[in-house]
């Protein structure tokens, strides 16, 4: 079954592709439309393969995790990362670290574990801002844009 | 020759000289263990610190800084799975499986030894074979770059741990993504989307720490504890450092081969340390007996991969200093140095400047070997700590290290969303077989892989058929005759092991 939705997908991000085709240069497409092609078929036999043998289970895949498990992760790292222009990377690396760091904890949440966290939060978000900024001159997302 | 090289010599015995190389040494493993700091960006930042010092200095610092910058990505791409420069992604592929296995002490002494070995084999081919061989580099033209490119992409073979259909999938998706932008050649504006921030392409750094990290810290956070133990647990008999170092010394032919792989791909301007380590794991999995441990924690991975990144800074330095072509990014920027400094590249600088030249090559060979004992130190130190941390702060941690590496490049927070696309899309992937490692080999081979061939096309326009230059050159003949061997070899492997009643390795469909 995956292999059958990796294959569609795949076949899908392959015509977004193809209808974007314009090329000016001399040999400019070459290449992406030998690609493009390859990948297409590579696709379409992942997907006949996987719709024949939907119901078994390959083999070298690894477990999965659980639905819930993974949005929560997935949404925490794209909430951080929206929020970076807004927040900046001091404020959004303190919120974001403690919130998963909180939510990581394994045992019961106490007032105690979560100063910990927050307290861990802004000494390494303040440690990496002042090493990047301070030291390597690297410009970071400031509070408000 | 020689009173230079002894000059060169004695010049860094001087405690100061010392003090710098280790400086530079250990401020570039520093650097060199951020994702998304690359070789190539300290030493750019390291430039204007230096115009305020004489050139022999200046340019040992930038030299020795390199050399630890190449190194120190190591550190991240064994203990966290993140590549720390583009030249340690095979690093990860097994450093990581053996940190994993609870072997990240013999991962990081691995990783000391093989470079500390790449680095003086590099500096011994500059000192005593730049000139042939960058005479020999001068040879390759568009067609052999096209053909570097397509004995690169053989490495899927290598890479494919699981289904090998599934490896070639991910390389052609790494090719596919690496046609986004404007066009090596022509200038043609592709597959952006609308979006100008794509006119420059999908960003190599912020790729490469989207598919191999973000999926690491999806499944951290997701399952709130380790994959692994990853808490060192005794290594078998190599309980130590010493045995340890004893143990990848024992491994002579793979320190050699790899070494001299990553001179040799380090001398082609262009190439450098991202491909070279990636060209060294291959022919190391070729070579060895029981190919199936690669990429299940095989410590030859990883001392192929840091022996030939490290080959390539000499390597990369034989075509900058002898013909002013420069072989890698940061050689690219040193060479600026040199030239600011009123030295010109050529035979005539071996000559002229013959104490600053071998002043400076002899401070990459001390640089390498103070990598030795620094490295072990920091890099285990480096290992202690990760391995001691609860992973409700290592996730986070790696995650906002990686958030720096992507924004860093270009300062652009659209870097970073696309650092997150690619590592959910490389989550997902991995789930149904298709591994990070091919698509970022299709990733960094793409531009040379088209530049080869519009260039080569281009310039034999005047041929009845362009397109049989291709087979025609001498050297473009040895590329592909190296290219089929490592697309036949597998199979020769596989029925060799099938006649000896060996199970064949996994899955190649």
């Amino acid at each position: 079954m995956r292999d059958l939705v990796t294959g569609v997908v795949l076949l899908a991000l392959i015509a977004t592709f193809w209808v974007q085709r314009d090329y000016r240069a001399a040999y400019g497409g070459v290449l992406p439309d030998t690609v493009m092609v390859l990948l297409a078929v590579m696709g379409l036999t992942l997907a006949v393969r996987g719709f024949l043998a939907r119901r078994s289970v390959a083999e070298e895949t690894e477990a999965g995790l659980p639905w819930r498990a993974l949005l929560r992760a997935v949404g925490l790292l794209a909430a951080w990362a929206l929020t970076l222009p807004y927040l900046g990377y001091l404020a959004g690396g303190i919120v974001f670290f403690t919130l998963m760091s909180l939510l990581m904890r394994t045992e019961r949440l106490t007032w105690r574990g979560a100063v910990l966290d927050l307290a861990v939060a802004c000494a390494v978000v303040g440690a990496f801002y002042l090493l990047f900024t301070q030291v390597l001159y690297v410009r970071l997302p400031q509070l408000g844009g | 020759m020689f009173p230079d090289l002894l000059d060169g010599l004695v010049a860094n015995l001087h405690p100061a000289m010392l003090l710098l190389v280790l400086v530079g040494t250990v401020a570039g493993m520093a650097i060199g263990a951020m994702p998304g700091l690359s070789a190539t960006m300290g030493v750019a930042l390291l430039v204007p610190f230096t115009f305020a010092m004489d050139p022999t200095p200046g340019l040992v610092l930038l030299g020795a800084f390199y050399m630890g910058a190449i190194y120190g990505g190591s550190f991240t791409a064994i203990l966290v799975n993140a590549p720390g420069t583009p030249s340690s992604i095979a690093t990860a592929i097994d450093g990581y499986e053996m940190t994993k296995q609870g072997r990240s002490e013999h991962a990081i002494v691995a990783a000391t030894v093989g470079s500390f070995v790449g680095g003086l084999v590099g500096v011994a081919f500059l000192i005593f074979l730049a000139p042939p061989l960058a005479d020999f580099s001068l040879r390759f033209g568009p067609q052999e770059y096209f053909w570097v490119a397509v004995f690169g992409l053989t490495i899927i073979v290598s890479m494919s741990t699981g289904s090998l259909f599934k490896g070639l999938i991910g390389g052609a998706f790494g090719l596919l993504l690496a046609t986004v932008g404007i066009s090596p050649v022509g200038g043609d504006v592709r597959f952006t989307f609308g979006q100008p921030v794509l006119q420059g392409g999908v960003p190599l750094v912020p790729a490469l720490i989207g598919l191999f990290t973000i999926p690491e810290v999806i499944r951290l956070v997701a399952r709130r504890r380790r994959e692994a133990e990853m808490a060192d647990a005794a290594d078998g008999d190599l309980q130590g450092w010493l045995p340890m170092v004893k143990d990848i010394l024992s491994r002579p032919v793979n320190l050699a081969r790899s070494s001299v792989i990553g001179t040799m791909v380090g001398i082609l301007p262009g190439a450098g340390g991202s491909v070279a380590n990636l060209v060294a794991y291959n022919e190391a999995k070729r070579a060895s007996k029981h190919p199936e441990t690669f990429g299940r924690g095989e410590v030859d991975g990883v001392v192929a991969a840091e022996s030939a990144n490290n080959g390539t800074v000499g390597g990369g330095f034989i075509p900058t200093l002898t013909l002013g072509v420069p072989g890698t990014p940061p050689d690219a920027i040193i060479l600026g140095v040199l030239l600011l400094h009123g030295l010109r590249p050529g035979a005539e600088l071996f000559t002229t400047s013959g104490d600053l030249v071998y002043t400076f090559i002899i401070a990459l060979a001390v640089s390498a070997v103070m990598m030795a004992p620094v490295g072990l130190v920091a890099g285990r130190g480096l290992q202690r700590g990760v391995v001691a941390l609860p992973v409700r702060y290592l996730a986070p941690g790696i995650a906002l290290l990686s958030i720096v590496g992507a924004y860093a490049i270009r300062s652009s927070v659209i870097d970073v969303a696309i650092m997150l696309v690619l590592g959910v899309a490389a989550y997902f992937l991995s789930r149904v077989g298709i591994g990070a490692a091919p698509i970022v080999l299709g990733l960094v081979l793409g531009p040379i892989l088209e530049t080869g061939l519009v260039q080569g096309m281009l310039t034999s326009t005047g041929a009845a058929q362009p397109w049989l230059t291709f087979f025609t050159r001498p050297v473009s003949l040895v590329l592909v005759a190296m290219s089929a061997l490592a697309l036949l070899w597998p199979v020769y492997q596989a029925r060799a092991r099938r006649d000896r009643g060996v199970p064949a390795q996994g899955g190649a469909d």
